[in-house]
């Protein structure tokens, strides 16, 4: 990543100012894009979540409530191991999940063949975000250095991320009629800070850094050592890359496949094309039916 | 900014279509909220955390006197801007709307879970007033009750009278707090006893009091022995009994170094636990059964030749000589005569009786004279008079020959080849260290437990170095300062005994009046004798048989000195130069107090008639809540409960008080590995809400309004209007000015005179300056520094002189070591092994690593920094050290001023005297013992695999005993339970406690067939995190971990409801199946194990059962501390009807009437 390769941003005001003149042509966009997460400058920063050192405390999970002021939920115990809350939601943008792999066998060595994993999991923060790429209103964009942000008050509550993201991440909340999500605590990035949850992770099973460094990290370990790599190739490269001794799928987190969003959208707007100008009036309809109805999940504790 | 327009041209595809909706203009877009403003250039005030013992640093960010974050402090060596989610959460703590916030009276006399108590609002001035009415009336009674007895009142003759309280009799009790400062600590400590009262214990009782006594009795000090900075060190780690990564999440940040280091972890518990993943073998273990395990790697050890000979032989009695002809073994003595020791130095042991060892030679001689190559270490033969001799190493033998894998795998569940597999591990790696907390020390055997373990780590050479150790991790923040501070029954400040007779009053004043002989630094001057009822003491010889005078009769003589000055009370007689014929008088209250269960069982039968809780919670927390929660329900007396929120305890209370947290008061704070660390205050307390220091102070100052605190000594005085008295500074009447102070680090002319007639000038000075309450508390902090020995050195009196409570505002003067914040290490050991001993200050001397000669005290070249409010986080790469260098740190020096044994040898202690049943003659104790109660319902007592004659143990060396509900009757015949020997004999409730009672022990033949234990969760602190909702959401309710194919059998999966039922009481919960419990092969039959968090309670956002309401409270019979952990309890399904109440109020517990 060195300053003499095209800025990424140049590089798209420059692909956006012919394409506006050509609206339809998709492919450039897709190609543009594959090309991006190459093309990258400046210091995308990454969290590395390396399994191997969780020891599921969840003060990530409480720092983000803590920094970012959000409402606990109400929860209770049930089949998902100590995961709790158990999704995200508008107001849990962190959720450690918890994975017992095995059963405990006192004459096998080592730890007797039982595993307890634990996967601290947030928002990816994609280099290309599925997200951005399919918010009709611009509310989501991606910063250089990383977050994937978004503006509650252009959402217009469509949860066409919500449908889009393979993790589920941004959700829609009931109060404010828009989504929300971890922002990878940009603020604290402006300040110099790292992100709340990496900041108090006792273990350094989160650590912060430059993307680059992070991935050179990681894939050391794997080159070296019987470790999985999540993050580095799924859904074009996310600012989350984790490491485990247990492949990531196994914890909980989804196959997802390589292709770029822009490929995605690709797909996504053939479709868009068959529909047409009905597509269009149906969402002209959006705004006004996502104020109106509920469908919110977790009703946030009072106190 | 960040906002650009690429991102919308991406999607430029779908461009035609969003120009036709009808939305904001996309250049509008802005990020959310940013937090930079109002937190990062915000005021940072430095805290420590309120939690677990780590002594995390806090930042508080404060705004318009309101706290709005909390965040690690990424200065703070010890957790590096690290927090666990409990601190991480401590917003939520500081600024609840559930908070007290005013004092509040009930009304409604019926107390009970299902009571409304009835609360109505009142100030503090009514609420100190009624306690202190109440205090008075029960002290008036008192005072008139030992007017009975002859004491405090004036006789015919003055060597007659007597003035004193008796401290176990007074009706006044107190649980202080592991939670307060160190200063709020100590004044607790100091107001009960100038009151009259030692009935004052606190949560150290039910946490690490085996620890004290064990690792005491073994190396001389009940405290952790390295530090969370030392953790890198280790070259393999065992957990056993304790959960680090869950319950000290923080700590474990260091533990994870070793691991990068290339150390092995071992986790032994009977879960699977947070712990258990990162460790590198797991091994599942029965609750209460350790011993057998310690045994066992002891034994394998010495078998396969890896036990550490040249350590054994230099640092321990392993090579003295027992006599064994006689039952209890006694360590056999010989006169020393040599000028000089084994070194060549002065042999202070000259003239007098010490250990014998055998040499190489084949001579028995004093251990003092003989080069350690040269002592013998396994051998067994005849004395000089015809004595049968063994030495403590051949006894050892003897014992732990008994634990083979097979039996330590029959005992504890552990397979043989997991046993093996451990044993082999942790004996071949050098230094290895053991953590533990509550798993290990919360037994009927936990004292005996913890000695196992302590000769394991000595066998192994693993004391006294960095990366060895025992490493007793400590549960609330300020539980190692609360028990320094002596919030306990049985000593005063610095681990002082109290006087127990007349006689040792009068020897005081002999030693006063003889120039106050002896001193705890090694200079040994000066040399004095004094003489008593014609026995002449002399200092360095003839007492007690031991070298110098700080043994233990001299160490409590300077420590009451200490008191007496700090306090100006008196201790002595009067006339002062008459020991002998005066009258005797201590202002100090005479003997042992009652220890919390017993504090509990007094107040519920009207023994102790005004109760304080001081912010502890045992309705919830303690061994057997369900009789504990019948106490107080049907207590006579007053109970007054002084927290921060309205918890169980609280709802059974006829006052409570709002209470700040440690947030919103100045103070040190004593952690785990010993460092006082300072908490600056962050914001004022909600409401009427005040400091436990206010608290005290006020307390006194109203308990003397109301004259029900009067020191014996001014009831002395008034009684002799016509005798004259000497006066003090201020010209007030005091008993006595005597020279000899400044040997005991006391000096004169910081005090003042001495000898003030009571010591109201300290409090109504601090009550003065409490306005600000920091000069208060470093007032208090001064006065500690003078008071209590172990804690001299923590402050450093300034240039101008630090005259406190004469005068009165000098504060900054002195230099408050805890409140360094140095994060430089210097060179040599400092830097070697990151001990960071210019932060924060650690007792004792500023020694980091307990027992370690090379880790200097206190240097002088120290530099304040002052705080800033960077956030980054500085790590430095893994540390690495080299291998080479751990075994080049020597064990302690010899004679070590810090080694506070009986004997004084500074040897360590593989043959401990001091596991006798305390007061209690050991013969007829064990005699007793196997007379006529079997040790559990059912089976005969055997003892058939003691190693003591007549199957009795060997009591210096631990044995195997088994829970007082044992599984197996087999084992229990064979391992009697060591928990009857208080329970059955002890008591003074004995016969007369349900908890106690024979029938309220379960066997597996009633259908108890199910092991019970209980542990601590992250996300929940005890009994007070359950107002917190972010801690509430990540784990909401009470619930207890069960196999896969045990629920399989109780007809339940996760989610499911279950009565979990023992003989004392039951409770409903629901299950989390998991495969981290399971079943466990005990003497060959399977039992099934079930595991339970303890924090759950009736009150609270988050609501539960009270898991305690299954627990035993029987207690050990040295330390008193509960038994929490191995029950026997029974699974079944719980009804529609047990489920709806449940589901109704959110709890559901009972006691089994």
């Amino acid at each position: 990543m060195t300053e003499k390769r095209m800025s990424r941003k140049n590089f798209l005001k420059a692909a956006g100012a012919s394409l506006l003149a050509a609206p339809f042509v998709v492919s450039g966009i897709a190609k543009a894009a594959e090309e991006s997460s190459e093309t990258l400058v400046g210091e995308p920063k990454a969290i590395l979540v390396d399994v191997r050192r969780c020891i599921g405390c969840k003060a990530c999970q409480v720092a983000c409530k803590a920094w970012n002021k959000l409402s606990a939920e109400k929860t209770e115990v049930s089949e998902a191991e100590y995961t709790n809350p158990p999704e995200f939601s508008s107001t849990t943008w962190k959720v450690v999940r918890f994975k017992e792999i095995g059963s405990y066998d006192s004459s096998v060595a080592g730890t007797g063949g039982l595993k307890w994993r634990m996967v601290s999991d947030q928002c990816k923060h994609c280099l290309d975000p599925y997200c951005v790429s399919v918010c009709p209103t611009g509310a989501l964009w991606k910063r250089k250095d990383g977050p994937v942000l978004y503006d509650v008050n252009l959402c217009i509550g469509c949860k066409y991320c919500i449908m889009a993201c393979p993790w589920h991440v941004p959700q829609f909340d009931e109060e404010i009629k828009a989504i929300r999500k971890c922002t990878f605590c940009f603020d604290r990035l402006d300040a110099g800070m790292e992100p709340a949850c990496v900041m108090t992770c006792p273990t350094d099973a989160l650590q912060f850094g430059d993307r680059g460094e992070i991935l050179e990290k990681a894939q050391d370990d794997v080159d070296n050592e019987d470790a999985y790599i999540y993050g580095k190739d799924e859904a074009g490269g996310t600012s989350l890359i984790f490491i485990s001794d247990v492949a990531l799928t196994e914890l909980g987190l989804p196959q997802v496949g390589r292709e770029t969003p822009a490929v995605f959208n690709f797909d996504m707007l053939r479709n868009v094309s068959i529909i047409g100008i009905v597509g269009a009036v149906a969402m002209g309809g959006l705004w006004v039916y996502s104020k109106r109805r509920a469908m919110g999940e977790g009703t946030e504790e009072e106190d | 900014m960040a906002f650009s327009r690429r991102e919308f041209l991406k999607i430029a595809g779908v461009a035609p279509i969003i120009s036709l909706l009808p939305f904001a203009p996309r250049a509008g877009a802005v990020a959310p909220p940013s937090r930079v403003a109002e937190v990062v250039h915000a005021k940072k005030i430095p805290t420590v955390c309120t939690f677990c013992a780590v002594g995390c640093g806090i930042i508080a960010t404060v705004a318009n006197g309101r706290v709005i974050d909390t965040e690690g402090d990424p200065y703070n060596p010890l957790n590096r801007g690290g927090l666990c989610p409990k601190g991480r959460a401590s917003l939520q703590l500081i600024n609840s709307p559930r908070r007290l916030t005013t004092p509040l009276m009930r009304t409604n006399p019926n107390k009970g879970i299902e009571e409304d108590p009835g609360w109505v609002p009142i100030d503090w001035d009514s609420a100190l007033n009624t306690i202190a009415d109440w205090c008075a009336s029960a002290v008036d009674d008192e005072v008139d009750r030992l007017k009975g007895l002859g004491v405090l009142k004036t006789q015919a003759s003055l060597s007659d009278e007597k003035y004193y309280f008796d401290g176990h009799e007074f009706p006044i009790g107190c649980i202080g707090s592991a939670v307060y400062n160190n200063e709020e600590a100590y004044l607790n400590r100091k107001l009960w006893t100038i009151m009259g009262s030692h009935n004052i214990d606190h949560c150290a009782r039910k946490c690490h009091a085996s620890t004290v006594v064990a690792l005491g009795g073994s190396f001389g000090f009940g405290a952790m022995t390295n530090h969370f900075l030392d953790m890198p060190y280790p070259k393999v780690i065992i957990h056993e009994g304790g959960n680090p990564a869950s319950a000290h999440p923080a700590a474990y940040r260091w533990i994870r170094k070793a691991k990068d280091n290339g150390a092995k972890i071992i986790v032994l518990d009977p879960r699977f636990s947070r712990s258990a993943t990162q460790a590198d073998i797991y091994g599942r273990i029965r609750v209460g059964t350790d011993t057998a395990f310690f045994l066992g790697v002891t034994k394998y050890a010495v078998d396969n030749d890896r036990h550490d000979e040249a350590f054994l032989k230099e640092n321990t009695n392993a090579p003295c000589l027992l006599r064994v002809d006689t039952y209890p073994y006694q360590l056999f003595t010989v006169d020393s005569t040599s000028a000089t020791d084994y070194t060549g130095e002065e042999n202070l042991w000259e003239g007098v009786k010490t250990y014998a060892v055998r040499t190489t030679g084949g001579e028995i001689k004093p251990w003092v004279e003989v080069l350690p190559g040269e002592r013998v270490l396994d051998w067994e033969g005849t004395g000089p008079g015809g004595e049968q001799l063994k030495t403590v190493f051949k006894v050892l033998k003897e014992v732990f020959d008994n634990y083979t894998a097979q039996e330590v795998s029959r005992i504890t569940g552990l397979s043989v080849s997991k046993f093996n597999e451990i044993a082999d591990t942790f004996t071949s790696l050098k230094p290895g260290t053991v953590t533990y907390a509550m798993g290990l020390t919360q037994h009927t055997n936990g004292a005996q437990l913890l000695r196992a373990l302590c000769i394991m780590q000595l066998v192994l050479g693993n004391m006294g170095k960095p990366g060895g150790g025992i490493n007793a991790i400590r549960g609330q923040n300020n539980v190692q300062g609360a028990t320094d501070m002596l919030v306990l029954c049985h000593l005063l400040p610095g681990y002082i005994p109290m006087p127990k007779s007349d006689a040792e009053v009068r020897e005081y004043q002999a030693w006063k009046d003889a120039g106050m002989a002896g001193d705890l630094s090694r200079t040994m001057t000066p040399r004095v004798s004094f003489a008593w009822k014609g026995v002449t003491y002399t200092a360095g010889t003839g007492y007690d048989n031991i070298w110098y005078m700080s043994t233990m009769t001299t160490r409590k003589f300077g420590g009451w000195r200490r008191y007496e000055r700090a306090w100006g009370i008196f201790v002595g007689t009067w006339p002062t130069d008459d020991p002998e014929n005066g009258a005797v008088i201590s202002d100090i209250p005479y003997n042992v107090g009652h220890f919390m269960i017993d504090q509990h069982r007094a107040f519920g039968r009207g023994k102790i008639k005004v109760h304080f809780e001081v912010g502890d919670n045992p309705v919830v927390t303690e061994g057997g809540a369900a009789s504990t929660y019948e106490e107080f329900v049907e207590a006579p007396g007053k109970l007054v409960v002084a927290d921060i929120w309205p918890t169980e305890t609280a709802h059974l209370a006829d006052i409570v008080l709002p209470m700040a947290s440690v947030y919103e008061s100045n103070g040190s704070v004593s952690n785990s590995p010993r460092w006082v660390q300072y908490r600056w205050k962050a914001s004022d307390a909600p409401g009427d809400s005040k400091s436990d220091l206010w608290f005290f102070i006020n307390l006194y100052r109203v308990l003397r309004q109301r004259g029900a605190l009067k020191l014996p000594s001014e009831l002395f005085m008034e009684n002799h209007p016509t005798e004259s008295f000497p006066t003090d500074d201020l010209g007030r009447k005091c008993l006595e000015y005597i020279p000899g102070d400044e040997i005991w680090g006391i000096a004169s002319d910081e005090l003042g005179k001495a000898g003030r007639p009571c010591s109201d000038l300290n409090w109504e000075w601090f009550a003065k300056s409490e306005q600000d309450n920091m000069i208060a508390s470093d007032q208090v902090y001064a006065e500690m520094n003078d008071a209590v020995g172990l804690y001299s050195g923590q402050y450093r009196h300034g240039h101008t002189g630090y005259k406190f409570a004469v005068h009165a505002h000098r504060s900054g003067a002195g230099e408050i070591l805890a409140k360094r914040r140095v994060t430089t290490l210097r060179n040599g050991i400092d830097n070697d092994w990151t001990m960071y001993k210019n932060w924060a200050w650690c007792w004792p001397k500023n020694m980091r690593v307990l027992y370690n000669k090379d880790d200097p005290g206190e240097k002088d070249d120290f530099t304040p920094v002052t705080f800033k409010t960077d956030n980054n986080k500085p790590w430095g790469e893994p540390l690495n050290y080299p291998a080479s260098r751990v075994t080049s740190f020597p064990f302690w020096r010899r004679g070590n001023t810090f080694f506070w044994g009986k004997d004084r040898t500074g040897l360590a202690r593989i043959w401990s005297q001091n596991l006798a049943v305390p007061g209690k003659d050991l013969t007829s104790t064990y005699d007793a013992w196997t007379g006529d109660k079997p040790t559990t319902p059912g089976a005969t007592f055997r003892g058939g695999k003691l190693k003591g004659p007549g199957g009795k143990p060997v009591i210096g060396i631990p044995e195997h005993f088994e829970p007082m509900e044992s599984p197996d009757s087999d084992l229990a015949s064979d391992y009697p339970c060591y928990g009857w020997l208080y329970t059955n004999r002890g008591s003074e409730y004995e016969g007369n406690d349900k908890l106690w009672e024979w029938g309220l022990v379960g066997t597996p033949e009633e259908g108890y067939d199910v092991i019970w234990g209980s542990f601590r969760l992250t996300e929940h602190h005890h009994t007070f995190t359950r107002n917190m909702t972010f801690l509430n959401e990540a784990q909401p309710e009470l619930f207890i971990e069960i196999s896969p194919d045990h629920a399989t059998e109780v007809g339940v999966v996760s989610g499911d409801y279950v009565k979990v039922e023992s003989k004392r009481g039951w409770v409903i919960c629901k299950v989390r199946v998991t495969d981290r419990v399971g079943k466990l092969s005990i003497n060959g039959t399977y039992y099934y194990e079930i595991m339970t968090p303890f924090h759950f309670g009736f009150k609270g956002i988050a609501k539960g059962s009270i898991a305690n309401f299954v627990s035993i409270g029987a207690v050990d019979p040295h330390a008193k501390i509960p038994e929490t952990k191995a029950c026997l309890c029974k699974v079944v399904i719980a009804t529609a009807e047990e489920i709806s109440k449940v589901e109704e109020q959110g709890f559901y517990q009972g006691g089994v009437e």
